[in-house]
């Protein structure tokens, strides 16, 4: 790797599809592990529709699908903490905190444009 | 394509990771993509690896057949990677879900035939990361 650059390289990866209907969630999913897998510093990010990714007790089965709120659960795991999830996007769609499948931070417009505007590499699929 | 010869050369180089996340038929992305990659080289600015992800990896198929009077992209893109010796990766997961195959992936799953070009491999999520890190900057396209 080239030493001259910063070591702390943070990536945002933005969340912002709903978790099914398109393959966006779980493709934004998947570039979380592999970041996490490198252990570089990060920042998951949900807004707008994504919020809904997060939300506990999915079952997707009849249509299909595989759930996604249950790969969420094990981010942790993987050391995957610094979970923000932007406050408006949850609260305008009728949703709080204790309706999540793990523990987020929530974040204000100000704060968030900041966090996006200070990492090094911003994912938004 | 229109021309790029009058295309200014940059004064400091930087080094790009592409991320293509569009197919080639179903939106401008792909095209944009394309045509920003061009633009780079042209301006003398380094990519060091193109990453197709999602639909993204349709760009890889050597089985696309394009109306004559159409752009065939996955064709161009191929060209503009064997021309300048590119680095360019297709996601595996993505791939094989969308029947883009090489000979080892077609042999893995026993599969009759291949359908991605030569000049990508076929590779993880980690060449992104990786190429990400030793990159100036990283632009997703779709």
């Amino acid at each position: 790797m080239d030493n001259s650059k910063p070591n702390k390289q943070t990536i945002s990866i933005i969340a912002r599809r709903a978790p099914y209907g398109g393959d966006g969630a779980r493709q934004t999913l998947d570039i979380v592990f592999a970041a996490a897998v490198f252990e570089r510093p990060l920042n998951y990010i949900f807004i707008g529709d994504g919020v809904f990714q997060l939300v506990a007790g999915q079952n997707p089965k009849e249509i299909s699908s595989k759930p996604h709120g249950a790969a969420l659960e094990t981010l942790e795991l993987y050391g995957v903490d610094e979970i923000f999830v932007h406050r408006d996007s949850l609260h305008s769609r009728g949703l709080d905190e204790s309706q999540l499948a793990c523990r987020v931070n929530l974040i204000e417009e100000r704060a968030l444009k900041q966090l996006i505007a200070e990492s090094t590499y911003v994912i938004n699929l | 394509m229109t021309s790029l010869d009058d295309t200014p050369r940059a004064a400091h180089a930087l080094r790009y990771t592409l991320l293509i996340n569009a197919a080639p038929q179903s939106s401008q992305a792909a095209k944009t993509a394309l045509r920003f990659a061009e633009s780079l080289l042209q301006m003398g600015h380094h990519i060091e690896r193109l990453f197709f992800y999602g639909d993204g990896v349709l760009n890889a198929s050597r089985l696309t057949v394009m109306p004559q009077d159409e752009i065939n992209i996955p064709a161009a893109w191929h060209a503009l990677i064997e021309a300048n010796d590119l680095a360019s990766v297709v996601c595996v997961s993505s791939a094989i879900r969308r029947g883009i195959v090489d000979a080892a992936e077609a042999q893995r799953h026993e599969l009759s035939a291949t359908s991605c070009y030569t000049s990508s491999e076929i590779g993880g999520l980690g060449q992104l990361i990786e190429a990400m890190s030793n990159s100036d900057r990283m632009l997703s396209f779709g």
